[in-house]
């Protein structure tokens, strides 16, 4: 009877371990393919091929999503990697599990 | 054994302080952009006669419209504070760029409609471009060069 119970622990144990490698990863993502406006002197710099160009430029609407994407993938990847240290925590700090313990 | 928990356990800190760098990296990155302010910086370089892509400021709230010429002999500099009613008119009150240097006002929707002058010989200028949106246009007969900045 105590068998499936500790089976049912680990499979809880690595499906939460691939969650925060995946929250990791998408963390990562969204901060590789975002839009990445550049910042100078504590201003959003528009590239200039938009300005060159024909279609409307919405500044407002570009900054707020900047910084929903900065957002998203600074709380997914803060969140994995504080997830992940707390998860790994017996193979990064041995000794201190064992005092613990 | 004692060797592979050495090579697993230092593995292990490899891995961890890899993840710690891109996840700080992240947060900086994050923190930047969150905390600057509601600013876009433009830069133009405009043909004769030409006009720049069309420009959105955003609605029902004052934004301060601010730009410059850079064009060596006829540098500038003008400003308005800006409303924009939406499918309506854009509204502002400012300062031309000098020579001289003189109050602009008005509203308006329609397409040509001059704003602000940002170059010494006033032949750069934002304009009306629609109800909504508005343009740098270069009046001159040769590319002029500058930036524009809105904060809102």
């Amino acid at each position: 009877m105590e068998l499936p119970v500790k089976n049912k622990r680990n499979a809880r144990h690595v499906w939460l371990g691939l969650l925060l490698w995946t929250g990791l990863a998408a963390g990562l993502l969204v901060q590789a393919f975002g839009p990445h406006l550049k910042i100078q002197n504590n201003k959003f710099v528009i590239p200039p091929s938009l300005l060159s160009g024909e279609k409307e430029v919405h500044p407002d609407e570009m900054v707020a999503r900047e910084r929903r994407m900065q957002a998203l993938s600074g709380i997914l990847t803060l969140g994995s990697g504080l997830g992940l240290g707390f998860y790994y925590r017996q193979i990064l700090f041995p000794r201190a599990t064992l005092k613990g313990d | 054994m004692k060797d592979y928990n050495k090579v697993r356990r230092f593995g292990s800190l490899i891995l961890a302080t890899v993840v710690a760098i891109l996840t700080l990296s992240v947060m900086v990155h994050a923190t930047q952009v969150i905390t600057t302010p509601n600013a876009a910086f433009f830069s133009y370089s405009l043909a004769p006669g030409a006009n720049s892509a069309p420009i959105t400021p955003v609605a029902n709230q004052s934004v301060l419209v601010m730009g410059t010429t850079t064009t060596f002999n006829f540098r500038g500099v003008g400003q308005v504070a800006m409303l924009h009613i939406t499918g309506s008119f854009l509204e502002w009150t400012g300062l031309e760029s000098i020579s001289p240097s003189t109050i602009t006002s008005g509203f308006s929707g329609v397409a040509g409609t001059h704003i602000v002058f940002l170059d010494f010989s006033h032949q750069v200028d934002i304009q009306v471009n629609t109800a909504d949106t508005f343009r740098i246009h270069n009046g001159a007969s040769a590319t002029r060069t500058g930036n524009v900045t809105l904060i809102w």
